[in-house]
């Protein structure tokens, strides 16, 4: 399994449990994710914190991922990311598309 | 594997599990003189350029061998990837196929590679055949649609980040050369 998850009263945790999030775990994340919002999770709170390594093709799953989530009326938030791979998702302009926060605790407020 | 002075050259194995470890590798080569906040932002930068180079090695490259080679210039850093896999074919924006060798007819043109509201990627091919890799600069608070968003960053990511970013197919060794240029 790429991802942890742990569902909680309002909102459904998830963890990246890879170091890297490449080519090589993309197709299996956005799988799991996708059967994680075929379940019926809401507001899916992403952590990054184990992530040291993100690649082009991770974050085309993770753009896929959203849009079906988004289709299917869920959301995905974006926690705990590292400087570097938050500067890369503002260099390729997805910190316009993501909701991004420091911490799970503060996408739980926004919720 | 022969290495000049200023040079590094890594070939890289066609393993996704052997990703950071070959990233990291050329990474810690990099002489840098700058100052400590310039320099991370220079490793940084190597280190998407490299991350989306390997990416593709092993997405295009088949079992065709993948080398990775930096050479240390005045004020910057040209990083190298050479393989003779399949050459570069591309979809462009209005469905046409691009592909190498090039027929005569596509050089000196521009295509539009990707254009959606967040990101716009063109390809600028001059009178030799040299494909350059450039991006347009939109508006800051464009409103997007998702369902229209791309989900391939990996020339984006390559390009926002370099000075220039070129691809070259070498007809008579069969070679794929992509150059990235990062100036600092």
């Amino acid at each position: 399994m790429i991802i942890k998850v742990k569902q909680q009263e309002k909102y459904t945790s998830v963890i990246i449990a890879e170091r890297e999030a490449s080519l090589k775990n993309a197709e299996a994340f956005k799988t799991e994710m996708m059967q994680l919002v075929d379940t019926g999770a809401t507001n899916m709170i992403l952590n990054f914190s184990q992530v040291t390594y993100v690649d082009s093709s991770f974050l085309g799953s993770l753009v896929a991922s959203l849009k079906y989530a988004i289709s299917k009326g869920s959301d995905i938030y974006l926690v705990e990311l590292q400087k570097d791979i938050y500067d890369l998702l503002h260099l390729i302009r997805m910190n316009k598309v993501f909701k991004i926060f420091d911490s799970e605790e503060q996408a739980v407020a926004s919720l | 594997m022969k290495e000049g002075p200023g040079q590094k050259k890594i070939t890289i194995q066609a393993d996704p599990q052997l990703f950071g470890r070959q990233v990291d590798e050329l990474l810690s080569s990099i002489p840098l003189e700058l100052s400590g906040e310039e320099t991370a932002s220079v490793l940084q930068k190597c280190k998407w350029i490299l991350i989306e180079l390997i990416t593709n090695g092993y997405k295009h490259s088949g079992d065709a061998d993948t080398t990775i080679s930096m050479e240390f210039v005045t004020n910057g850093l040209e990083i190298i990837k050479e393989d003779c896999g399949c050459p570069l074919q591309l979809v462009l924006h209005d469905g046409e196929s691009l592909h190498w060798p090039l027929h005569p007819r596509d050089h000196n043109r521009n295509a539009c590679i990707l254009k959606e509201e967040l990101n716009e990627l063109y390809l600028n091919i001059n009178q030799d055949g040299v494909a350059s890799f450039t991006m347009a600069a939109l508006p800051e608070n464009e409103p997007y649609n998702l369902d229209n968003l791309n989900e391939h960053f990996g020339f984006i990511i390559i390009t926002r980040l370099c000075h220039s970013f070129t691809y070259v197919f070498e007809a008579s060794t069969g070679k794929n050369i992509f150059k990235a240029v990062l100036s600092y």
